[in-house]
Order: structure tokens, then C-alpha cells, then sequence
């Protein structure tokens, strides 16, 4: 049965998760590209688990680098009432938690690229109630994290292909992105006047001359996501949501959650409790 | 029905709204600035109005989110809202209630007789016009400094007019000038007329909306997550045409990334 008072959260069982990334991640820079992490391996080192899934994977808890996550009794449902993070980080920066519903990838990024996806897997359907808040995202997957330089090198133009909330086959605006270190992220807009992703059609890029950097691609539903203040308040601490602040939000046991945060140029270690409600 | 405890929220349908922009864009520091045209999730909106009569925007309509239809009955409020923004500034949520536009520049003369009852307000709770705010909203850029003013149907029924406001030449494109209500004036049923004056380019558009939460961004890549009891849950219906608006402390916008929750029942 749902919770739907808050004595029925009060008497919920919680689940309590623990996600340690103890090996500093790498640089970051600005607020739509950031460290990212599986919320799973410590030893993710804010690149994540190479792919080779070009036309796609639907990304379960129980994938490799992912939290595996409770499987809750009969018909109960997992909520999430409680994250603490804590990061070592001494400037302010926020960070937000998803679930990742799609990744393809690797994708080259030497020359003109164009892979359009062979029957994407559309699994992940069942894990979201609508297709109206999906977010595409791209992240430099290949590289030496934490190390000063670009690991991307041109001037690599980004377009995927989609099909909005309406089933309507759309492209994202071609993105410049800058030339990031490996762990770096994106969130790439929609068509203008389009709403919500229904589907991943494929990846074209353009203008990258590196051979080696990588990209992959994702498909999130955003859970939650807070600030983190900056020293004195961050050294060794603690920024609680409550369930208020996480809104209770539902996550699916198959959830692949996946975690983002946004800050300064600096490196640092990080944890996350998860407090999953059931009931 | 409605949320009267927090039991009543932990059971109401809870829906997740997604408000990003994915590029920055310049504005004048300091003050409000739209970002509904700019790229990202949603996709980017037309600045533009469609009507110089007014129009009453949804949220179906291109460039804004689009909310879940709400069950029979029910009714919405919003009930939680993180905001976060890659410089320091306030981000601004709005349902944007009504727009006419554009009207150009035209020195001394009335553009357009605007007649609000074409398209009434319909989101406006209770008919509390106190709620309602009326701001000028750049389309296309100046030249010269331009004097706006709105002649508007007050709280009460009476017809006013606004004191001027003064447009700077170097206003950017998306930027928002609240209209100041005639002397002892607290709120705006409808659009009677636009006038303005001075310059020799440049298109407006004229908004009315309904702020419903704003966030302090203390600093770059830095934001807050407002609970129910912050956000103050004001009343969400499932046509609103939610934007957000940004007021960076310098002329870098940045980048703004939205979350908003509505709960209903």
C-alpha cells in the first residue's frame, strides 16, 4: 500500500543507502556541466562505466555501477524521504539526482558523426508517469578525469534526435559544447516550441577532432536536487533535505539512479545517504 | 477538494515540472529579464505576441511547460520549488496570465486599444486583482529612451492610468518593467490601452502575471529548494502558463534550472 499520511511515513520501513566516492572526483565547470557519478561504485572517479551500447541500453539498479536498490514487499513503493550529502568541496555548488532512463554510448566525436539508434530499447516507459519532464543530456566519457586540459578538441556541434511528448520525431538545436575533461556534462536543449522526450532516435556530432574523446547520452527524470553551501558550513558536513524538500517522490525499484552536481574547477571527494521509505 | 494538512499533500498527486535554460543570454544587470524565448527544456518560446488584443496563454502552448491535467475536483498548488543558477541573481516563477503585443515605438501616440475583455483573466484566484502585476516586456531593441505607460481597469472597476516608465535605450531583449499602479491603485482586472513614446525603434509586449515563488541565488552555480511551507502553496491551475524570469546581479544571465512541484487534489 502508498504512504499517504505522515503517520504512514512515521511507521514506513526505511531504507538507508550509502554511496561513498572516496577518490576525488575530477575538474568540473559550470553549472550545466559537472562531476557525475552512477550512485553505486566508489571508484566511478566521475567517469562512469565505459559503454558499448550505441543504439542504446535501459540502465536497471541492479546494472553494473548503479545502487541496488530494495526490492520493496508486494505491492508497497519506494519513496524518497531523506538525502544527506556531503562533500568536501569548500566553494558552493548544488547537485541534483536522477533517474537515468536510456544511456547510449560510446559515441565518437572525430569528425561527422551519425548513429541513428537500431530499435532503442523502450523499457523505461513503465518508470515514469508521463513523457513530460524527460531531460537529454551528454556527457565526455573518455579521458583522464581530474587532469588539467580538454579532453574534447574542436569545436564539436551535438544533435540528438528525439521524439517529443507527443510522439512527433524532433532534433535538439545543434549545442556547441566546450572542450571538457572526461566526467563533464550537458543538458541539451529541446526544439523550440517542443515539449518532454518520448523516445531517443539517435546521435550526430560534428567539428571534434579528438580521437579519442567520447560521448554519451542519457535520458533522466529528474528526483530531487539541493544546494550545498560553501566553507565554512561544507568542511565534513552534512546538507539534509527532509521529505518536504525531496517531495516524497516516488522511485521505481528499477530505478538507475544517477547523480549530478555542478560547481567551480575544483576537485573533491563526496557522500550520499539515501533514506528510501516503503510502504 | 483541497490540501489542508500535510496529510493531504503526502496523498495528493504529485507532479515534477521541468523549467531550464540551457544557455545564458545577456540582460541588464540588476533587473528583470525573461527567459521564455531562450533555448532549453521546455524549447524555446516566441517572445513575440500573437495579438495586439491580447491572447491568454496555456500550457500547451510552445514554450511552456506542460502540466498534467489535474483529477475532477481537484485543485493545485504549488508545493515545492528549486531553483538554481549558474550566477547570482533571484529567479522568478510566473504564470503569465495574458500578453499583448507587439506594439512598436511610436512617438506620442496610443498603439493600440487593447480591449481586456476579450480575453478575461481566468487564473486569478478568488478575482483577487491585488495578485495581478502588469510589466512591459522587450521584443525587439530600442533606440532612444522610450516613455511607457498602460491604461488599466483597476481593482475596482475604474479606469487608470499608470505613471510612466522610463525604457533605457540599452535595454535587452527579454527585459521586464513593471508598471507601477496609479496612486493609491492595487491591482489590475484588465488592459485598456499601451502608449508609448520617444525613440525610434523597438517593439513591447505587455504581460500580466501572477508571481508564485522566487529563490535567491546567493552565488554562481548555487540555488535553494523551497518546501511547501517556503513556497507558501499558491493555487496552480492545470492550464497556468508557467516561465520563469531572471534577475542577475550582473549582465551575465547565466544558465537557470527550475523544479517545480505541483501538487493537487
Amino acid at each position: 500500500m502508498a504512504i499517504t499520511t505522515l503517520a504512514g511515513l512515521r511507521s514506513a520501513r526505511k531504507h538507508r543507502l550509502v554511496h561513498l566516492q572516496n577518490t576525488p572526483t575530477g575538474a568540473t565547470q559550470g553549472l550545466q556541466c559537472g562531476f557525475k557519478e552512477a550512485l553505486a561504485s566508489p571508484d566511478q572517479n566521475g567517469v562512469g562505466p565505459a559503454l558499448a551500447v550505441l543504439d542504446g541500453m535501459v540502465p536497471v539498479s541492479n546494472s553494473p555501477g548503479y545502487l541496488n536498490l530494495p526490492v520493496p514487499a508486494g505491492s508497497n513503493k519506494l519513496y524518497l524521504s531523506r538525502v544527506e550529502y556531503t562533500s568536501q568541496l569548500t566553494t558552493q555548488h548544488r547537485f541534483e539526482m536522477f533517474d537515468c532512463l536510456f544511456v547510449s554510448g560510446e559515441h565518437s566525436t572525430n569528425g561527422t558523426v551519425t548513429n541513428t539508434y537500431t530499435s532503442p530499447p523502450t523499457s523505461w516507459q513503465s518508470r515514469v508517469p508521463n513523457y513530460d519532464n524527460l531531460e537529454i543530456w551528454i556527457e565526455v566519457c573518455i579521458g583522464t578525469a581530474g587532469v588539467a586540459g580538454p579532453d574534447l578538441t574542436g569545436s564539436t556541434a551535438i544533435v540528438v534526435d528525439y521524439k517529443d511528448a507527443d510522439g512527433v520525431t524532433q532534433a535538439t538545436p545543434s549545442f556547441l559544447i566546450p572542450n571538457l575533461d572526461a566526467g563533464m556534462a550537458y543538458q541539451l536543449p529541446l526544439q523550440a516550441g517542443t515539449k518532454g522526450v518520448s523516445e531517443l532516435l539517435g546521435y550526430n556530432s560534428s567539428g571534434g577532432t579528438s580521437a579519442t574523446a567520447k560521448i554519451n547520452v542519457r535520458l533522466m527524470n529528474p528526483l530531487a536536487g539541493q544546494s550545498y553551501p560553501a566553507l565554512p558550513q561544507a568542511t565534513s558536513g552534512a546538507m539534509p533535505m527532509d521529505f518536504l524538500q525531496t517531495g516524497l517522490v516516488e522511485v521505481h525499484p528499477d530505478a538507475a539512479l544517477f547523480f549530478y552536481a555542478a560547481s567551480s574547477t575544483s576537485a573533491r571527494s563526496y557522500e550520499i545517504l539515501l533514506e528510501l521509505a516503503e510502504g | 477538494m483541497t490540501i489542508a494538512s500535510i496529510d493531504d499533500w503526502i496523498s495528493a498527486a504529485r507532479q515534477i515540472i521541468d523549467y531550464t535554460k540551457t544557455v545564458s543570454k545577456t540582460v541588464s544587470g540588476g533587473n528583470i529579464s525573461s527567459y521564455f524565448e531562450v533555448a532549453g527544456a521546455p524549447g524555446a518560446g516566441t517572445l513575440a505576441g500573437s495579438s495586439t488584443t491580447g491572447v491568454v496563454p496555456v500550457d500547451t502552448d510552445a514554450g511552456f511547460p506542460k502540466i498534467t491535467n489535474f483529477a475532477s475536483g481537484a485543485i493545485g498548488y504549488l508545493s515545492r520549488f528549486s531553483a538554481f543558477g549558474s550566477v547570482s541573481g533571484r529567479l522568478i516563477l510566473f504564470d503569465r496570465l495574458w500578453v499583448g503585443g507587439t506594439y512598436a515605438f511610436n512617438s506620442g501616440t496610443t498603439v493600440v486599444a487593447a480591449n481586456g475583455d476579450a480575453t478575461p483573466l481566468n487564473r486569478v484566484p478568488d478575482n483577487d486583482w491585488s495578485l495581478v502585476e502588469a510589466y512591459f516586456e522587450l521584443v525587439t531593441a530600442t533606440t532612444g529612451t522610450q516613455t511607457l505607460s498602460l491604461v488599466y481597469t483597476d481593482q475596482d472597476g475604474v479606469s487608470r492610468t499608470s505613471p510612466t516608465v522610463s525604457a533605457s535605450a540599452s535595454s535587452t531583449v527579454g527585459r521586464l518593467y513593471r508598471v507601477p499602479l496609479f496612486a493609491g491603485g492595487r491591482g489590475i482586472q484588465k488592459v485598456e490601452s499601451v502608449v508609448v513614446t520617444g525613440g525610434t525603434a523597438g517593439t513591447w509586449n505587455v504581460i500580466l502575471v501572477r508571481r508564485l515563488a522566487e529563490v535567491r541565488i546567493a552565488g554562481g552555480n548555487y540555488g535553494d529548494t523551497y518546501d511547501m511551507f517556503k513556497v507558501g502553496m499558491p493555487r496552480v491551475y492545470d492550464t497556468s502558463a508557467l516561465f520563469c524570469a531572471s534577475q542577475a546581479d550582473s549582465t551575465t544571465g547565466g544558465i537557470i534550472d527550475a523544479k517545480i512541484e505541483i501538487a493537487s487534489k
